[in-house]
């Protein structure tokens, strides 16, 4: 009888995982600590921004199948943790680092952002 | 997917249950037996995956729907061990199932050329420039098998369930590090974690009854199907004891 109780205990523990633990992304989710390195430039007005900071975020397991949410940005995400977003790629390096950079703009300006980003 | 685990709990709570309130009976017997093993996995058909053409109308992230095409299939070694009950019925008939932890290895190469030919030109590494695919899977699986009983020899036909896995991948990438004057190298990534899969892998089996002494042990050779895309099949040999 007691073998019963174990397997109900491991069945309810099963259900009761926050992370889906059958998601291949479930993984990669968590609380990170992102640095950011952007640099922005308009060539007009002849001003180039430089900045480096760094925020807490969250990666989550999108709605979407194969997409991920880092800081609310939806990425897709291949099996083996490559990431491509709007204007952005990067790859997590492991389940617990992750790296991605984005390009944006034309002639007149643009910026890009280097973000790197560890499980806190 | 959860209530299958439940269920596939509950039958395999019901069967130990049951199986405890009928030791002794002349008609219902249950024995336990320690089984261990080696596997050789293959496939059915061709080693090689033949890229299929991807439908333009149809955008499903072809990268990744594809990403074995021009790949070859490597055969592995693999190894089990575990636990196995059998409740038998009559003198023929009898239900095995059990608690086995098994390696498996899956193996996709690729050769340089193609890679460099097919891939993105992309500086970084990625799934679309990847050499060699290496999965390493310990898996907990739990078999479900009816048996039939002929003089010494015993025939298995049933599924292993694949529940519970520890998946090491290993990617080899081919990057270009100079897109503008080109010099590939090849660079690893490893991910791993534990992960949940359903697998299902039917099987037959056939085992022969010995003993020396005291000891009691059935040597088996097992044909497992993978119901997966890739066909693979395994063969594998091994013994398992009476306790």
């Amino acid at each position: 009888m007691k073998k019963i109780w174990w397997l109900v205990f491991f069945c309810s523990l099963l259900l009761g995982c926050k992370k889906n633990p059958f998601d291949y992304r479930a993984k990669y989710t968590g609380e990170y600590v992102f640095s950011v390195h952007s640099v922005s430039w308009n060539i007009m007005q002849g001003v180039t921004l430089d900045t480096t900071y760094s925020h807490n975020g969250r990666v989550e397991i999108d709605s979407e199948e194969n997409t991920i949410l880092i800081s609310n940005s939806a990425f897709i995400i291949y099996e083996d943790g490559t990431l491509e977003g709007e204007e952005c790629k990067g790859e997590f390096e492991s389940t617990k680092k992750i790296s991605y950079s984005c390009n944006s703009g034309g002639l007149g300006g643009g910026s890009y952002h280097t973000v790197t980003g560890e499980k806190r | 997917m959860k209530h299958i685990y439940s269920i596939l709990s509950l039958l395999l709570a019901h069967y130990l249950s049951f199986g405890q309130d009928t030791v002794g009976s002349v008609a219902h017997k249950n024995q336990f037996y320690v089984q261990t093993g080696i596997c050789y996995k293959s496939f059915l058909g061709s080693r090689y995956i033949e890229p299929k053409p991807i439908n333009p109308s149809y955008y499903v992230k072809p990268f990744e729907k594809h990403q074995y095409d021009r790949f070859t299939k490597i055969p592995t070694i693999g190894f089990n061990a575990g636990m196995l009950f059998t409740h038998i019925f009559n003198k023929h008939w009898g239900i095995t199932t059990g608690m086995i932890y098994f390696f498996k290895k899956d193996v996709f190469e690729n050769n340089k050329d193609t890679v460099i030919k097919y891939g993105k030109s992309s500086s970084m590494r990625d799934i679309h420039n990847t050499l060699k695919y290496e999965y390493t899977y310990h898996n907990i699986e739990i078999p479900v098998m009816a048996q039939y009983s002929l003089k010494k020899f015993t025939f298995y036909t049933g599924c292993y369930f694949s529940l519970l896995s520890y998946k090491k991948s290993t990617y080899t990438y081919v990057i270009n590090q100079f897109p503008l004057n080109p010099q590939w190298i090849t660079s690893d990534k490893t991910i791993s974690g534990l992960e949940m899969p359903l697998k299902i892998f039917p099987t037959i089996q056939a085992s022969h009854q010995m003993q020396i002494n005291n000891l009691k042990f059935n040597p088996y050779l097992a044909f497992y199907y993978a119901l997966k895309k890739h066909r693979d099949c395994y063969i594998q040999f091994g013994v398992s004891f009476l306790i």
